[in-house]
């Protein structure tokens, strides 16, 4: 091996550095969450379990875990639902407007979450439809389909035609097509999008913010005890989440490794 | 049925959901929020109006022009920061660490932390640069400051770091497949004709990943620009971005066609951007073949 | 070897982990020789071709290049120009800047008049001077080829490394580069240095050949060397078609051998191939050129027979594929269409040929050499 020079030395440094940035502040999230204080401040003060305590008797807070489980599933199912014949069409298909469409699906995902929250906002109003859960379920699926189409149709396009063509050739109705050769094939494209539009809309703020009614989601009882100051309970909420995500990772990662 | 007509008929089976669900549920939205930004505010209502007065207050009141700037420079910062950062990172990772396994761990490190709820991640910001936060106390426990101090939060140094902590990952994974689809033998050739690792990164290196700069770059751009968490969270009032003028006209001030047209402004800009970013990519993307 | 040696090898290694790429190669190159490393894929020609070219560096061993050591030079300080496999054209940079790039490096940066000119010589070398301001993807795969060519020989490097150079282009471009490349040998009198698979390929433009196998070179020496005396049944069945047979090893005197066929033919005056001793008894294979073996009895060849398996119609000839009695592996003959009076002459399956070859072209080796 060759010797690294300044500006590799510089190079690794900076990388590294950008590693700790990363890592760092979750670190000192988890730190604090079991710290017998209710300041964020060094020196620690002791060990407890209180905050973890009260995250589980707060029911206020709870509720609001239970209505962000019910937002991003039922969302990630319409997504789903929505995308994939999508997708199918986008496709099989040629037709007028086609990449005006794909455009426009995937605008939500680079506007600021704002502006697409204020437009459905004010239009939801005006056809009657109420700021409530079900706002926000259809906010979320509409804000993240283009996730599920945009990843499924990449999935499409590098399979072989010739693979639906073989089906059909040995006798499958397109329905059979479906589900018995490009289905398999998409499968984890399906499966990786729905976790993205899950974590997406689970995290999700402006829209939520927007489109709610009485009953708040998980980021938005966070978001507005945050605004009231600072409490160590939002920290240990924050570990669990860190816990749950990490979590989540490792076993759709291994998930899908076994699936290779 | 003739194949013609059975075609059809399989296109709008597929179709016809998604197609009707975008206009009602996307398209008509934003199509009426363009509308409304030219109706009037007759307080308490919004009357339906064709006129320019919103747009005209948004440029010629210079209070709103310097929130827009202001979310533009914070923004650019960010973006910048980010590319810094980001890059050694990338690059690190794809040329250096020779472990394939290492590189897909160290790579997944940096992806994770998007897992990880977004508000919480600014959070962690609040309670580090707070002034009783971990950041004032650790120095005042080390000795290092015998007052807390008050600069590091409510100010826009506070708003770039905590927005670039939490875009960081949208530079890095672009610019990461950038670098990995450069082929090694190109490496290997601009070396084979003399020129040495610095001269190779200057030549080959960074004209073939400038797509995934570019890529990163508007992402993390947009996301700042229309980020409206961080301002209340570490912003204070000089960090008062867009997104904070917009709910505001949309909440207190109750003024949704001034709002409207705030957003389609955003909306303008945004869609500059993005075209700009797709032009220098597609030329990008000629000149990778 | 008379010539002035420019590349050596001496006792080179090289493992990648717990693979063993190289074991303990020597290898000398002269100056001004077209020398071709051939073998199938993971026989270590491509490490050897990297080593020299300074990409991996060796686990142990020395690499010199006219006289100098550069074992442990990286690539951009050795004299020495490597023809991609790929090309490895830079895609964002037209023709001629790829051409020049070499030029331009801070470590040998040209005043602009010599650059130009010699961007020039090297594309017209190749016949490429008209697409100087074109970019690598709007040519052509054998254009491609001669512009990575053009840019490795306009640094005028003592040797020119080629890795399958040939490798992605169709049979008529392959061949007709073929030509143009032994030219360019001739013409510019520097060193190459060849990688490639294609035996066709090695003896059509190599001075030398050095046949690789499982990390080691099997036989080095020029082409009709290998091709007649092959010191193994693999380098026998490596370059051109050989006819591989099953024998037992009876004896030998003065350097040829007596051996006897699973038929019970025996066979005397046969050419020993192998290096090592063959035991009487022992188990070997001979080793037969396709063209050697001819149909009809000879007075003064070795007499056979075999029975007619199949015949192949390849356009001016038939391949008939045979059988001796007692013996699993086929044998293949060609038939010339002009050598016999119409096709109804040539032998149909099921029948029984005598067959006859001259003793020296018969080569014996040991059995588990082939392994």
């Amino acid at each position: 091996m060759h010797k690294l020079m300044w500006w590799q030395k510089s190079l690794v440094g900076v990388a590294i550095g950008t590693l700790l940035f990363l890592y760092i502040p979750v670190a000192i999230l988890i730190l604090f969450s079991f710290n017998d204080s209710p300041v964020t401040s060094f020196p620690l003060s002791g060990f407890t379990l209180d905050w973890y305590r009260k995250v589980f008797a707060n029911a206020a807070l709870l509720q609001s875990l239970v209505n962000s489980l019910i937002v991003a599933l039922s969302a990630t199912a319409l997504t789903i639902v929505i995308g994939v014949p999508a997708a199918l069409a986008l496709d099989r298909f040629e037709f007028i407007g086609k990449r005006l469409f794909t455009n426009t699906i995937l605008l939500p995902l680079s506007l600021p979450g704002i502006v697409t929250g204020i437009a459905m906002l004010n239009f939801y109003k005006q056809i009657g439809l109420p700021q409530s859960l079900g706002a926000v379920i259809i906010g979320h699926a509409t804000a993240l389909v283009g996730i599920v189409i945009t990843q499924v149709l990449a999935r499409m396009e590098k399979l072989n035609r010739n693979l639906a063509e073989a089906s059909s050739d040995l006798g499958a109705t397109q329905v059979e097509t479906f589900f018995h050769v490009i289905f398999p094939n998409i499968r984890s494209a399906i499966i990786g999008s729905a976790l993205l539009c899950f974590t997406l809309s689970f995290d999700e703020i402006p829209v939520t913010y927007f489109l709610t009614g009485r009953d708040i989601t998980l980021p938005m009882y966070i978001y507005s005890t945050l605004r009231r100051g600072i409490t160590p309970e939002i920290n240990a909420i924050g570990a669990l989440i860190v816990l749950v995500s990490l979590a989540l990772i490792l076993s759709s990662v291994t998930m899908l490794r076994e699936k290779k | 049925m003739k194949a013609r007509t059975r075609q059809r008929l399989s296109f709008w089976l597929l179709f016809s959901l998604p197609l009707a669900w975008t206009v009602l549920f996307l398209i008509l939205p934003y199509l009426s929020m363009g509308m409304m930004s030219f109706w009037t505010r007759k307080f308490p209502l919004f009357v339906p109006d064709f006129q320019f007065g919103n747009y005209i207050q948004l440029f010629s009141d210079p209070q709103y022009s310097a929130v827009i700037f202001r979310t533009m420079k914070i923004a650019a910062l960010v973006t910048a920061y980010s590319v810094a950062l980001g890059y050694p990172l990338a690059y690190f990772l794809v040329f250096t660490i020779r472990s394939e396994k290492l590189r897909t761990l160290l790579y997944m490190c940096v992806v994770v932390p998007l897992w990880v709820s977004y508000l919480l991640r600014a959070y962690t910001w609040k309670i580090i640069l707070g002034t009783d936060g971990a950041l004032n106390s650790a120095l005042l426990w080390l000795g290092i400051i015998d007052q807390p101090l008050d600069i590091f939060l409510y100010n826009q140094a506070a708003m770039v770091i905590t927005l670039t902590y939490i875009f960081i990952p949208f530079m890095v994974m672009p610019i990461f497949t950038a670098l990995e689809r450069i082929p090694s033998n190109l490496i290997e050739a601009s070396q084979d004709l003399g020129a040495g690792p610095f001269e190779t990164f200057l030549r080959v290196i960074l004209p073939l990943s400038t797509a995934g700069i570019v890529a990163g770059a508007t992402m993390t751009f947009c996301l700042s620009f229309g980020d409206f968490v961080a301002p209340v969270l570490v912003g204070g009032p000089s960090g008062t971005m867009v997104a904070t003028v917009l709910q505001s006209q949309f909440g207190a001030a109750l003024n949704w066609p001034l709002g409207s047209a705030l957003a389609a402004i955003i909306f303008a800009l945004v869609l500059v951007v993005l075209q700009v970013s797709s032009k220098i990519d597609r030329a990008g993307r000629v000149s990778m073949g | 070897m008379a010539l002035q040696p420019i590349v050596t090898l001496e006792n080179v290694a090289k493992a990648y982990g717990t693979f063993t790429a190289l074991h303990n190669i020597n290898l000398e190159i002269g100056a001004g020789e077209f020398v071709t490393l051939l073998g199938p894929s993971g026989c270590g020609k491509t490490t050897t071709l990297r080593l020299i070219g300074g990409f991996e560096t060796a686990d142990s061993g020395r690499i010199t290049l006219a006289g100098a050591d550069v074992t442990q030079q990286p690539p951009y300080r050795r004299d020495i120009n490597t023809v991609f496999q790929d090309y490895a054209l830079f895609p964002h940079m037209t023709v001629a800047e790829n051409v020049a790039y070499g030029l331009t490096v801070r470590a040998n940066r040209k005043p602009p008049e010599e650059r130009a000119r010699r961007v020039r010589e090297a594309l017209s070398l190749v016949g490429l001077a008209d697409k100087a301001d074109r970019m690598p993807q709007q040519l052509s795969g054998g254009q491609r080829q001669r512009i990575a060519m053009a840019r490795a020989l306009a640094r005028e490097p003592k040797v020119l490394l080629l890795d399958e150079p040939l490798s992605a282009l169709d049979v008529k471009l392959r061949e007709a580069m073929q030509v143009e490349l032994k030219h360019l040998h001739q013409k510019l009198g520097i060193t190459f240095l060849m990688v490639t698979h294609d035996q066709q390929e090695a003896l059509v433009l190599s001075n030398r050949i050095a046949v690789m196998k499982g990390g080691h070179i099997a036989q080095i020496g020029s082409p009709s060397e290998l091709y007649d005396r092959p010191a193994t049944p693999y380098v026998a069945d490596f370059i051109g078609a050989a006819n591989l047979v099953p024998a037992t090893f009876l004896g030998s005197e003065g350097g040829f051998a007596r051996i006897r066929l699973p038929d019970g033919a025996m066979l005397s005056g046969v050419a020993v191939g192998s290096g090592e001793k063959l035991r009487e008894g022992q188990a070997a294979l001979i080793a037969i050129r396709p063209e050697r073996l001819r149909i009809g009895e000879s007075r003064h060849g070795l007499p056979l027979t075999a029975t007619v398996v199949d015949q192949l119609f390849h356009g001016g000839r038939f391949q008939l594929e045979l059988r001796f009695d007692q013996v699993e592996t086929p044998v293949f003959i060609d038939v010339h269409r002009s050598s016999v009076a119409d096709d109804g002459a040539v032998p149909q399956p099921g029948s029984r040929v005598p067959l006859s070859v001259a003793a020296p072209d018969v080569m014996v080796y040991a059995a588990e050499a082939a392994a």
